[in-house]
Parts: structure tokens; C-alpha cells; sequence
């Protein structure tokens, strides 16, 4: 039940997504889900049950943490904001990323030549 | 993170769960709050928007699953929750909790107790220091070049071999010597025999044995003369007959009426060299003259009577010690050749090598070779008996598993994992195995102290085995392994067959069910087939162990044993002089016939079916019989005595005296296989005679019928008996056999009274025959009952199973069988409905046992009397009941099936 069908993120990038939408501000788990569906527009889909564990997992790691805090309608919701680590973690999981993507882009443009 | 951040997450959340779990859910909640007021914003209708954020997060109980898995916390939450569910449903059904531990826990404990023996018996590795470098030295060919006389269970070395041997070898870095024999404790009386232990002096030192009080033997206490001879007690022998008393160290203990020292006790664990064979007091060789002065056995180059093992040197293998053994052999043999042997023995017994043979867990005499194939055997049938009770419990777990089909269908649909599923059934299996594999050890321990109970024969102590028992990292591992194979067999198959349906189809069909779910039936069919058919394979073997008891204790011995008893009586410590050794039997045998209530007595050398023999070669018309002959030597009356007939001819009497010509009885083996057509009564046959020597001529002048000699196994030999009377060397003991008119205690005490005034100073030991012949069928008893008992157990239960499918059945076709009723279907028709599937499924288990047996049996054959492995009519026994008890086993259900009212099973609807 861990793994997310509709969204088909590679395993692991969920969490990269997650730190990177708290970069700005704290949210809560809804408005985490909202952000990463408008930013990707719509490509992803993140529904609660990956949602949550991810969010778990990221806050046992000491990566986010969570603040119980009186939200803009008065009522109380969890809000997870960026601790160092995690600001650090992403800066690292960035940087991997951006070097493997580019490095997997320059093997799909090969020229048949280069093969 | 670090590992211990890590460590301590999971402990807080294991401690606070509540809290964990009620901030889960208020975040939960407020996920779908906001998520619904976010839908309204955008539009929805209130109704539309929770219905649309409800379907969007899916099943809660789902999400705040996948939230607690993770960590490694959940693991233990989770598997804690299972063995609490599982707790809980089992205690809701005790019945079935309570048959399926005890099912389990003696089918662990029969099969554990039965490898604990077979591990004593084969495996484990004597408890000296480095068994591994012991390896046991004897002849490659003990049958060629060996004559005289045999004493002991292993008498593979004369004395002189022995010293030659140890004189000569660089292979070994120690070696001992040992032979057993009985020895008597009591001084006058009734005799007390225990297991005494003729041992080289080094014998202790070189295996590494250390006291557990005084000291032990040393070569210093093997020295010729013997001087003070020393003793050394076996642990348990201290304890039973000293009360463990530390005081009787520097005591005397009368061994056969000569005091030894006692200078020690060896340790516990260390019972002898001799596989299921204990002693009780071990004494240095030296010491055997002073027992058997003028026939002591150190210089006499015919007696064989020790056994020997060395610890080879460091650098040595098994196959280089063999070779220097057979190189040194040559001059071993030369210098230790006896005097007087006929020639051609004497050049094979020069020509003989001696070889090396692995020693590490022990050699036997006998003990090891009689029981090791029927304790393989039994363990193959008690895993056997164990598969078939796992195949019941599965049965039985898997129509639990349909009684929560709708239970399992609801949780998959509100999102449960199949796997979290399975682990749950699986956790249920588990619990069960290790309940029963808890009662099990439990049960090992009394079921072996059981079994070793029934091997130790109850006259004799000194025939009597001994096994030291205990719990080992064998046994334990081979426990372990069983309890996960039975309970892997058992439970896997239901978990996962329990979870396969899909959810729609169950939640449908639940409550209508009309059809069977396919994968299920079919694997309970599966599981009767096979239980029918390994039943049915134990069955033959078991029906065959009886069978062969059977044989055995009807079989024609020649004799009539009902009242006859066996008495050996001692007289050496009164020191009667050989020539008055005759008259003093004659007046002893006077003495006890005329005891009331004895019908007859008589004396015999060799008491029969005991396994004691003498044999020799018969010289007939100058010519030597190859074939070895069964000697006796008996007085007037044995054939009376032992109820033995006359065909021709007469008895031994009194005027067969020692100056009158030499007489003797042939039985007809003896007859027909030396004399040929001849008259046998009054022909004359000769003994071989050592060279020089004039070989003493015997007239036949009686004629009995077949005789056994040392067994009920063994086939009718040829023996000829000779006359007590015409004794030339009579020994210090003499054996008589009594028929009583009853086999009381009060006929004991009056032999041992009438002994005594006869021979104040004699020994005196009594012992009812058919208990010794009991004594003699102990294994194939032990066999027999055990495969009976394991046999009636797995029919039953394959019955068992057979009935529990053909009842579910009916109860899964209770709608179809009353329509079927309704539209005008017979009674009988209805039987024959429901009766179908039983056949069909006990004739392929009884082709198939039917089958495995034939190919199983033959592995049997050594272990029977008197029939044939393929036995026709035991196969054609089984193939007749096992259908009939089928039947009977499916009839109960069938019946059921064709009362049903066809109103009752439609309205059930």
C-alpha cells in the first residue's frame, strides 16, 4: 500500500518534492498535496495514502518537523516546516539530481554515432 | 540520521502509541476538512464535496496503516497485535486449539523421543576428550584363522595379540584394551550380577576420562601379580548401589568373592565405550587370573575376549594407521600363533592383518547393529504420522479459514493488505506450532525414558542396555526443524488459499453458496489423498512388525517353554577339586528335582535360545564336515525338561559313565544332513583332535526332533548333544533347566534353599524362560508396537480428514442436494451422489499407498520373521479395509446429505 500508482513518482523523489514545496513557508499535509498537484499541473497526484507516510517518514528523520498550529479558518492543523537538515538534505538531493538528469540526457541524445 | 535517533523514535512512539495514533487521526481529520472546504470553493456541493474528498483519500484505516508502518517500531506493534488476535480467536474455539496442540505435541515428542534414542544409538560422539582421533583396530577378516574360545560381546583380541600389538604400533598415540563380563557381587546366595569391565591400565588416562571421585586406574594398577587389584565405579552403579556415599572410596567391593579396592568413580556421562552397553565396575586386566585362575585368559593364546581402540598420533589419518597396521601385521600374527591349532587355521590366523576402522562414537556389540534400522524406520514413520497430523491441522485450519471468508473479505475491502492478511493466519499457525512444540519437549523426555524402559530387559542385568539420554544441540536442532516444517506444511497453505478469493465474487457468494470455492477443495482433496495413502503405507508396515512378533513368539522352537525356568549355579569359591566337580552337579540336580513341584530337571551346557553357542566340525567316515555343527552337552531328562520329542533311540542315563563309550543325541537337521540315508541310531561320527591327539569316537544312540539353538530366527541346524556325565574338564558353575508345575516366586526360593543345603557356598541365579525369551524379542516388541500404535494413529486420522471433507462437502452442496431432492431425487441417489467423491478419493490414496508400500517394504526385509516383504495377505488386507473404513468414514456425512429437506435448505437462502 506504500507505493503510489496514480502518481507514478520514481520512488524516493516524493520526499525531494515534499522538502521543496516547505522551502517558502510551513503548510499542512493538504496544502503540501494541493501545492506539488499546481506546481506540476496536475502531472502529479498525490493522494493521503502516499502523502502521509512520506510525511512520517521525512519527520522521523528530522528532516521536516511538525507544529500543531490555528489555521487561517480557526481551526488547528499540523504544519510542517523545513528544519536544517532538511534544507541541507535538499540542497545535496538537488544538486544529485540535477548531475543524474543531465548525465541521462545525454545518453538518450546520443547520436547513434556515440553508441 | 543516526541509528540512535532512530532508536529513540521508536521507542517513543511504541511508549506514547495513543498519542501517536490521536494526532494521526486529528490530522487525518483535518486533511478532510480542509480538503471539502477546498472542493466548496471550487464549486461542489457540500454532498459532492465529501463524497469527492472521501474518495480521494480512500480508506483512512488504509492510510494511517501505511503511516504506522513505518519504523522499526511497527514490526513489533504489528506482530504483538497478531498474537493477540490470534490469541483471541483461539481461545474462542478450545476444542480445536486443544487437539491440534496435543496432535502436534505428541507428534514432536514421539519423533524427537525416537531421534533422541537413534542419536545415542549412532550419532553422538563418545563423551572423551577428542573422539574424532579414536579409531578401533581389529582383524579385516575376524572369520578366517580364529578358534577357541569367544568371550564377551566384542571378543576381537586374545591377550597376547593385544600386548604384541600395542608393543609394536607407532600409529597411535595411546591405546586401550577392554572386555565385559558378568561379574557376581553376592557372596553366597542368590547371585547379583553387574557389568564388570575388564580395562588396560591406561584406559582412563589415554581417553581423557577424569573422576568425578578418587582417582581412576593407571598403568601402575595393571602390573603382572596385580598385587591389591583396584576397582573403579561407573557413576550410576555408585549411586544405586553405594547411595552415591563418598565414604566407600578405599572400601572393599567382592567381585565373584575376591575383594578389590574401590579407588574411584568415573564421571556421569562416561558409561563404557560399547554403544547402549553401561558398566558398572571397571577392574585392571591383570586381575582376571585372580577370578579365573586356572583359566585365566592372559596367557592362553585361544581365548578371545578384549576390544581395542587407540587414539592415533598427531599426523596419523585412519588410512595410514591401516597401513602400518597390515605392515606390521605379519610378525604379530607369527609371534602369537596359538599351540595345538589344526594347520590349516594356524596358517590363516599367520596370514591375517589387522585394520583400522572409525571409533569416534563408539564400537558395539551388538546393540547398535540390532537397533539402528528399527530406529531409522520408527522415526521415517513418526515423521510420517507427523506430515499426515499436519495435513489434518491444515484441513482443520483451512475450514476455519471459511468460516472467516466473509470476515477476510470485509477487511481486503476496506483495505487490508493481503500479506498483513496472510501474517495474521500465519501468526495463528505459528502460536499452535509452538504450544506444540513446547508440550512436545515435554513429552520427548518421559516417551524416551518410555521407550528405553521397554528395551531394558527385565532378568539379567548384565544383558540390559543403556542409553545416557539427554538433551543435546541435535536433538533440540532436529525438534526445531520439525516444529518449522510441520508448521510451515500446515500453515501456509490455508493462509495463503484463505486470502486468494477475490472480494467481490466472496462478498457475493457468502451466505448463497451453491459452488465451492475451486482452489480450496481442491487442496483438501489433495491433502486426503495423501493422507490415505501414507496411512495406508504405515498400516502395511505396522501390520508386518506384528505379523513378524507374531511369527516369532508361535514359531516351533522344538521345545515346550510354559513352566520351564533356567537356573545358573556358582559354586567356584567352594573350591571343589574337577574330579569331584560331576558328583557334586549330580547330587545339586538331585537336590532340585526333588524340590515339590518340580516335574524335571536337568543340566545343560549351553541354555538354549539364550545366544550363548558352542560349535565344532564333525569328522564323519574320516572325512571333515565343512559345515560347523551345534554342540550341547546335557544330562538325562533335558528333552523332558524342555519338552522336546523323541523320534528314536534313547535318553542319556546313568550308565553313560565317564569310562563307558562316548554317547551322544543328534536332532534331525543332524540326520539329514551328515548321516544321509543311514540308520542315525548307532552310527558313530568322530571330533577333530588337535595333531598327535586321537580323535574321540561317538556313538549316536538317540534321535529328537529339530531343535533351535541360539534363536527363534534362525533356521533348524544341525546339533549333537552330548552326555553330562562323560564330562572330562567340568566347570566351577553348572546351568540346569526345571519344568514346574507353576513358575511362583515361592519355586525361586525353594531352588536357591535347596542350592544352599546342598552347596552352602554356591551362588545361585533363577530365571523363568519365557521372560528370557520375551527378554530376546525386545526389539522386534518395541518395533512392532510402536509402528502398530503410529499406524492406528495415522488411519484414524486420514479418516478423520476423509469425513471432514465429505462433510464439508455436503454443507457446501446443502442447496443444490435439495433441489435435487425437490425435483424427485432418491435417497439412494443422493448417498450415491456424496459417496462418489469419497471413493473416488480413497481409491487413488490406496493405488498410490498401495504402491508406495511395495517400494517402502522392501527396505523392511531384513527386519522380518517368516513372510515376505510384498506379504499378499497383508496387502490384500489393507486394500479391503481401508476402502470399508472409507466408506464408514463418508457414510456419516452421506446420510446427512440425504435427509436434507429440500425446504429447509431453500428457505436457508
Amino acid at each position: 500500500m506504500a507505493e503510489d500508482k496514480q502518481s507514478g513518482l520514481v520512488q524516493g523523489t516524493l520526499y525531494m518534492l515534499i522538502l521543496k514545496t516547505l522551502t517558502l513557508e510551513p503548510m499542512h499535509g493538504y496544502g503540501i498535496g494541493v501545492r506539488l498537484e499546481q506546481i506540476s499541473k496536475g502531472v502529479f497526484q498525490v493522494n493521503a495514502g502516499s502523502l502521509f507516510p512520506a510525511l512520517r517518514r521525512l519527520e522521523r528523520d528530522g528532516l521536516i518537523a511538525g507544529e500543531w498550529l490555528v489555521t487561517e479558518n480557526n481551526r488547528r492543523a499540523k504544519y510542517y516546516r523545513l528544519t536544517p537538515q532538511g534544507r541541507a538534505k535538499l540542497t545535496r538531493e538537488t544538486r544529485d539530481w540535477e548531475v543524474q538528469t543531465r548525465a541521462i540526457a545525454r545518453i538518450l541524445e546520443a547520436s547513434p554515432g556515440e553508441l | 540520521m543516526g541509528m540512535f535517533k532512530r532508536t529513540i523514535a521508536g521507542c517513543r512512539s511504541l511508549v506514547r502509541r495513543a498519542a501517536v495514533e490521536k494526532e494521526l487521526d486529528a490530522e487525518l481529520e483535518d486533511f478532510l476538512t480542509t480538503a471539502v472546504e477546498h472542493k466548496i470553493r471550487s464549486g461542489l456541493s457540500r454532498e459532492a464535496a465529501i463524497r469527492a474528498a472521501r474518495l480521494e483519500i480512500g480508506s483512512a484505516a488504509a492510510v494511517k496503516d501505511a503511516v504506522r508502518d513505518i519504523g522499526w517500531e511497527s514490526v513489533i506493534d504489528r506482530s504483538w497485535q497478531d498474537v493477540r488476535y490470534a490469541i483471541r480467536n483461539l481461545r474462542k474455539s478450545p476444542a480445536f486449539t486443544a487437539v491440534t496442540i496435543l496432535t502436534l505435541a505428541l507428534g514432536l515428542g514421539a519423533s524427537t523421543a525416537i531421534f533422541q534414542l537413534a542419536d545415542a544409538v549412532r550419532l553422538r560422539p563418545l563423551p572423551v576428550d577428542h573422539p574424532e582421533q579414536l579409531v578401533e583396530v581389529r582383524m579385516a577378516d575376524p572369520a578366517r584363522g580364529r578358534m577357541g574360545t569367544f568371550a564377551g560381546r566384542r571378543p576381537l583380541f586374545t591377550n597376547a595379540l593385544w600386548n604384541e600389538l600395542r608393543h609394536r604400533q607407532q600409529a597411535f598415540a595411546g591405546m586401550v584394551a577392554w572386555g565385559a563380563y558378568p561379574v557376581n557381587l553376592s557372596t553366597r546366595g542368590e547371585a547379583q550380577f553387574v557389568q564388570g569391565l575388564w580395562v588396560s591400565g591406561d584406559f582412563f588416562n589415554v581417553l581423557g576420562v577424569r573422576p568425578h571421585l578418587g582417582r581412576l586406574l593407571a598403568s601402575s594398577d595393571d602390573q603382572p601379580g596385580c598385587g591389591n587389584p583396584a576397582a573403579v565405579l561407573a557413576y550410576a552403579f555408585w549411586q544405586r548401589q553405594y547411595g552415591s556415599d563418598a565414604a566407600m572410596i578405599g572400601k572393599t567391593v567382592m567381585l565373584d568373592a575376591h575383594p578389590f579396592e574401590i579407588i574411584g568413580v568415573a564421571p556421569r556421562r562416561f558409561v563404557g565405550l560399547e554403544v547402549g552397553r553401561a558398566f558398572d565396575v571397571a577392574t585392571p586386566i591383570c586381575a582376571e587370573r585372580i577370578l579365573n585362575r586356572e583359566q585365566s585368559a592372559l596367557n592362553d593364546r585361544s581365548w578371545w575376549w578384549l576390544t581395542v581402540i587407540g587414539r592415533l598420533a598427531p599426523g596419523w589419518s585412519l588410512e595410514r594407521a591401516s597401513s602400518h597396521l597390515a605392515a606390521i601385521s605379519p610378525e604379530i600374527f607369527r609371534s602369537t600363533v596359538a599351540s595345538g591349532l589344526p594347520s590349516d587355521v594356524a596358517q590363516a590366523y599367520v596370514e591375517s592383518t589387522l585394520q583400522a576402522f572409525p571409533g569416534s562414537t563408539g564400537v558395539s556389540g551388538t546393540v547398535r547393529e540390532e537397533y539402528e534400522s528399527p530406529l531409522w524406520v520408527l522415526l521415517a514413520v513418526a515423521g510420517v504420522v507427523l506430515i499426515i497430523a499436519s495435513a489434518n491441522i491444515a484441513t482443520l485450519l483451512l475450514a476455519r479459514a471459511t468460516a472467516r471468508e466473509r470476515d477476510i473479505a470485509v477487511r481486503l475491502a476496506l483495505g487490508a493488505a493481503r500479506g498483513r492478511l496472510i501474517r495474521q493466519v500465519l501468526t495463528e499457525s505459528v502460536l499452535l506450532a509452538a504450544a506444540g512444540a513446547v508440550a512436545g519437549l515435554l513429552l520427548t523426555q518421559i516417551l524416551s525414558d518410555g521407550l528405553v524402559g521397554l528395551l531394558r530387559s527385565s532378568g539379567f542385568q548384565f544383558f540390559s542396555v543403556a542409553f545416557n539420554l539427554e538433551l543435546n544441540w541435535r536433538v533440540l536442532i532436529f525438534a526445531a526443524a520439525v516444529t518449522l516444517v510441520s508448521c510451515l506444511l500446515f500453515g501456509l497453505a490455508p493462509a495463503v488459499l484463505a486470502t486468494r478469493p477475490s472480494i467481490g465474487t466472496l462478498l457475493r457468494a457468502t451466505g448463497r453458496t451453491s459452488t465451492d470455492t475451486r482452489p480450496r477443495t481442491s487442496a483438501r482433496s489433495l491433502l486426503v489423498v495423501a493422507q490415505v495413502a501414507l496411512s495406508l503405507v504405515l498400516v502395511v508396515t505396522a501390520l508386518l512388525f506384528t505379523r513378524t512378533l507374531h511369527n516369532l513368539t508361535t514359531v516351533d522352537s522344538g521345545f515346550n517353554l510354559d513352566g520351564v525356568g533356567s537356573v545358573v549355579i556358582d559354586y567356584q569359591r567352594a573350591k571343589v577339586p574337577p574330579e569331584r566337580r560331576l558328583e557334586l552337579q549330580a547330587r545339586l540336580l538331585d537336590g532340585v528335582r526333588s524340590i515339590p513341584g518340580v516335574q524335571s530337571a536337568a543340566s545343560v551346557r549351553m541354555v538354549p535360545l539364550t545366544g550363548e553357542s558352542w560349535t565344532g566340525h564333525v569328522v564323519m567316515d574320516g572325512i571333515q564336515h565343512q559345515k560347523q555343527t551345534y554342540f550341547n552337552r546335557v544330562s538325562p531328562a533335558f528333552f523332558q525338561t524342555m519338552g522336546a520329542e523323541f523320534i528314536a533311540g534313547r535318553d542319556f542315563t546313568t550308565d553313560d559313565s565317564l569310562t563307558g563309550r562316548r554317547v551322544a543325541i543328534v536332532n534331525e537337521s543332524f540326520a539329514r544332513g551328515l548321516l544321509g540315508r543311514r540308520n542315525p541310531i548307532g552310527s558313530t561320527f568322530q571330533m577333530p583332535a588337535s595333531p598327535g591327539a586321537s580323535q574321540p569316537t561317538f556313538e549316536i544312540v538317540g534321535l529328537v526332533k529339530d531343535t533351535k539353538y541360539t534363536s527363534l530366527r534362525e533356521p533348524f541346524e544341525p546339533s549333537a548333544f552330548f552326555a553330562a556325565s562323560q564330562e572330562r574338564r567340568p566347570l566351577e558353575y553348572v546351568n540346569f533347566v526345571v519344568r514346574t508345575t507353576s513358575a511362583s516366586l515361592a519355586v525361586t526360593r525353594a531352588v536357591t534353599e535347596a542350592v544352599r543345603r546342598t552347596e552352602p557356598e554356591a551362588v545361585v541365579l533363577v530365571q523363568p524362560f519365557r521372560a528370557q525369551i520375551a527378554d530376546s524379542l525386545v526389539r522386534e516388541r518395541l518395533t512392532a508396537m510402536l509402528s502398530g500404535f503410529f499406524g492406528a494413529v495415522a488411519a484414524l486420522l486420514a479418516m478423520l480428514g476423509l469425513y471432514g471433507v465429505v462433510a464439508y462437502g455436503v454443507t457446501q452442496r446443502a442447496r443444490e442436494i435439495g433441489i435435487r431432492t425437490a425435483l424427485g431425487a432418491q435417497r439412494s441417489e443422493v448417498l450415491a451422489l456424496v459417496l462418489r467423491q469419497s471413493t473416488v478419493l480413497t481409491g487413488i490414496g490406496v493405488a498410490l499407498g498401495l504402491a508406495a508400500a511395495a517400494v517402502a517394504t522392501r527396505y523392511l526385509e531384513g527386519m522380518l520373521f517368516g513372510l515376505s516383504p510384498l506379504d499378499p495377505s497383508t496387502f490384500i488386507a489393507v486394500s479391503l479395509a481401508f476402502p470399508a473404513a472409507a466408506s464408514l468414514a463418508a457414510y456419516l456425512p452421506a446420510r446427512r446429505a440425504a435427509s436434507i429437506d429440500p425446504l429447509v435448505a431453500l428457505r436457508c437462502e
